[in-house]
Formats: C-alpha cells, structure tokens, sequence
C-alpha cells in the first residue's frame, strides 16, 4: 500500500508541469549502492516546500523555486539532508546516502 | 651404342647450362625492373594524386573563404545601421548552410535570425510572408540534419524516436528497437537504448570490423515552447560487451558504468556533426531534434566514430597517440 502511495506521488510530481519561473531539481539517491526506490524527497526553499519521490531507479525530479534550498530524503534508514541550488534551468544532483558521525547524510556523487 | 648417348646427354647439359644462366638473369632483371618501373609509376600517380587533390583544396578553401566573408558581412553589416531584408537573411543562411555545414557551428546564426524573425511576427509588424520565413528557416536546418545523419549513419548508428512533452519520466519517449524495454510496472526515470557500430578502427592485430556497444540514457528536463527547445540530460556507458547492453542495469552498476555524462539545451539548429558529445575510443554521439509539432518531438540519438564528426572536429593529441599506438596501420590509413 505504502509502495503504491510513493509510485502514485512520484507519477503525480513528475506529471504536474512546474512553474514557469521555477527550476528543477534532479538526480538520483543512491543507498548501499543501488538505485533507492520510493524513497520521499522533500525541497525546502525559504518558506516553500515541494514534495516528491524517487522511482524505481532511484531517479527523482522535482519543480522548485530558484534559489537555495535544502533536500531531504526520508527512506528506512531515517532522514538525510543536503543544500542544494536550484536555478533556471534544471540542476543535477545525485546523491548517495552514507552514515556519518551524527546519522545519516547525503554524499553528492 | 650406350656412349653416344652419354655424350649427347652431357652435351644438352652443358649446353643448357651455358644458356639457362642468361637466361634467368634475363627473366630476373625483367621482372626487376618492370617491379620497380611499377612502383615508381605508383609512387608517381600517388604523388600527381596528392598534389593535384592540394591544390583542388587551396583553390576550394580561397572560393569557400571568399564567399563566407561576402554571406557573413551581410549580417554584420546590419549592425552599421542598414535596414535587415528577412528574405536576404534566409537567403543568405540557406548558402550559408548547404556550403559549410560540414564546418561551422551555424547554430547562432539560425537562432539569431529566428530570433529576429519571432520578434516580427510577434511585434504585429509582421509581413504575412515572416511566418513561412520562420518554417523555411527550419526546414533548411531539417535537410542540414538529414545529410549529416544519412553521413553518419554509413558507419555509425542512428536511432529515431519521439518525445512527448508533455509526460516525464521513461514513458515519455517512444524509440525505435534499440530502446531496452521496462519490467510491467516499472519506473524509471528515463529511457535507456543500447547503440552499436562495427568498427576496424580499434580491431588491434586484426582488420575484421569490432562491434562496440554503449547504453545511452536520456532523461527529458524541460520544454522551452518560445525558443523552441528542449533540455535533455544524457548518460553514455563506457563500451560494453553485448549482453550486458541489451539489458537494463540494476541502478548501481548503471551508475559505475558511466562515462560521460552531460546536460543541454537543444533545438532544431542543433547540427548532429557539430554539436556533439566526445567519447573514448574516438567515439562521438549526439541528440538532434528533427523537428517539434506542438508537444510531439522528434528526435535522432546518434552514435559514430570521429571521423564522421565535422571538419571543425579536432581530435586530442592524447587520443591521436592512443588511437596510433592500437593500430599504427588504420590510423595512417585515415
């Protein structure tokens, strides 16, 4: 059910054409070395926040508004978090989610 | 009776001898020299070939140069302050592209007037004849296309395909047999295709064509309706062999068979020889758009060695080395 929801809210973010001033933010998030599926991704920029989720390739691609923001992956392993850019044109981050001293944090690749 | 016949059979011998030895001195200088009178005339064709092709090519490149500083300073002699005829633009553009294609990156240039043309149609200043300057202007740089990817094709690989823009992920493309198909259900974020071309470049000790496979994924960004372009980001694997390419790859080892990764905006004057992405091996590919109907795109992914890129081309001296120290033979035959 919990699988559905996350292909259901990947399908839904990818579909929804972004906004004409926004960016995007794309990649994929890597976890033990392979692709992590279903994974909730979360961009903070300033006071909004937009939601999406990784496919089963680990891919992601998410509307956001220019500027900096923050990532952050919500998988089995708990949260990790990363600043990001988003500009005019559709940036690129892949991550790999690692453990470091103080949990779990996001490694670009 | 036995001696006679002795003697005449001594005699033939000796007689034999004395001729034989002229005889093959005769047949071994012949061959001697009609083998050195050929080579010579060889060497001397070769010579007369390779010197009347240089001056084919001096003569050419004076013509060619001549008449792109006469195209070229007509759009720069707008900038003076003479009055701009769209028609004499596409005009120009149009020799522009069918004489030097192969050579200069016309791009800008196509953008450039498109550009201006847009802003016509858009500014109600228009003349009724600006809107079929604009799809003239396209379809030149469509034919353009399709003489470098028919050029390619001959010794790379060109696979064709559509994009809808107005989906995302893997289903929004639609490509010919080279696409890797999904599992049912299956998400991902963008199509991947296994290309390969038969190559005596890099065959080593043999002259027998090696076939080199390569996964290409391309991801859809984003649709730009104004300037008519998408953007496109594309992953190539280092070659592969061809099980491992007609197949989809769990997303790690995808990941560490990556070669070259980029990210672009590209339209229809995005020319397949000369906007291309470099690859080892003395590899090039390159994603054209063909033409845009409303949300529908066509696309070309092509995949070719370098010597099919653009005269412009120049390989890197690290690659030339490499390139002579696999095969000394192919590559001076180049």
């Amino acid at each position: 059910m919990q699988r559905w929801g996350a292909a259901g809210l990947a399908a839904a973010v990818l579909l929804v054409p972004g906004r004409l001033d926004a960016g995007a933010i794309y990649g994929s998030i890597f976890f033990n070395g392979a692709g992590l599926k279903g994974a909730a991704i979360t961009i903070a920029c300033g006071s909004e926040t937009v939601k999406g989720a990784t496919l089963d390739d680990g891919s992601y691609r998410v509307s956001t508004p220019e500027g900096r923001c923050t990532l952050t992956v919500a998988g089995a392993f708990g949260t990790a978090s990363a600043e990001v850019t988003s500009a005019s044109s559709a940036t690129r981050y892949s991550f790999e989610v690692v453990k470091g001293a103080s949990g779990y944090e996001l490694r670009r690749q | 009776m036995a001696d006679p016949e002795k003697k005449g059979h001594h005699r033939w011998i000796e007689v034999s001898q004395v001729v034989a030895m002229p005889l093959v001195t005769l047949v071994v200088g012949y061959l001697l020299n009609s083998s050195i009178s050929s080579s010579q005339t060889r060497d001397s064709n070769l010579r007369l070939y390779a010197d009347m092709m240089g001056r084919r090519e001096e003569a050419d490149s004076a013509l060619r140069k001549d008449m792109f500083r006469s195209i070229l300073d007509t759009f720069v002699a707008k900038t003076t302050g003479d009055k701009t005829d769209p028609e004499a633009e596409v005009l120009n553009l149009e020799l522009l592209a069918y004489n030097f294609h192969e050579s200069l990156d016309l791009g800008p240039l196509f953008k450039h007037v498109q550009r201006q043309l847009t802003v016509r149609t858009q500014g109600g200043t228009s003349a009724p004849k600006d809107q079929s300057l604009l799809w003239r202007l396209e379809r030149v740089a469509e034919e353009v296309k399709e003489r470098q990817l028919a050029a390619i094709s001959e010794s790379g690989r060109v696979e064709r395909g559509e994009l809808d823009v107005t989906k995302a992920g893997a289903g929004a493309w639609s490509l010919g047999r080279s696409l890797i198909a999904l599992k049912p259900g299956e998400q991902r974020g963008g199509a991947t295709l296994c290309l390969s071309f038969a190559s005596t470049d890099f065959a080593a000790a043999t002259t027998e064509p090696v076939t080199h496979y390569r996964q290409f994924r391309v991801e859809f960004l984003d649709f730009a309706p104004d300037r008519r372009e998408v953007e496109l980001a594309l992953a190539v694997s280092k070659p592969l062999q061809r099980e491992q390419c007609q197949q989809l790859q769990e997303s790690g080892s995808e990941r560490a068979n990556v070669e070259t990764e980029a990210q672009f905006w590209v339209g229809p004057f995005g020319f397949p020889m000369i906007d291309n992405t470099r690859l080892s091996r003395s590899e090039r590919c390159s994603v054209s758009v063909i033409r845009i109907l409303d949300n529908s795109v066509t696309i070309a992914i092509s995949y070719f060695p370098a010597s099919r890129a653009s005269l412009k081309d120049k390989p890197y001296y690290d690659e030339v080395l490499q390139d002579l120290l696999r095969n000394p033979s192919a590559t001076s035959a180049k």
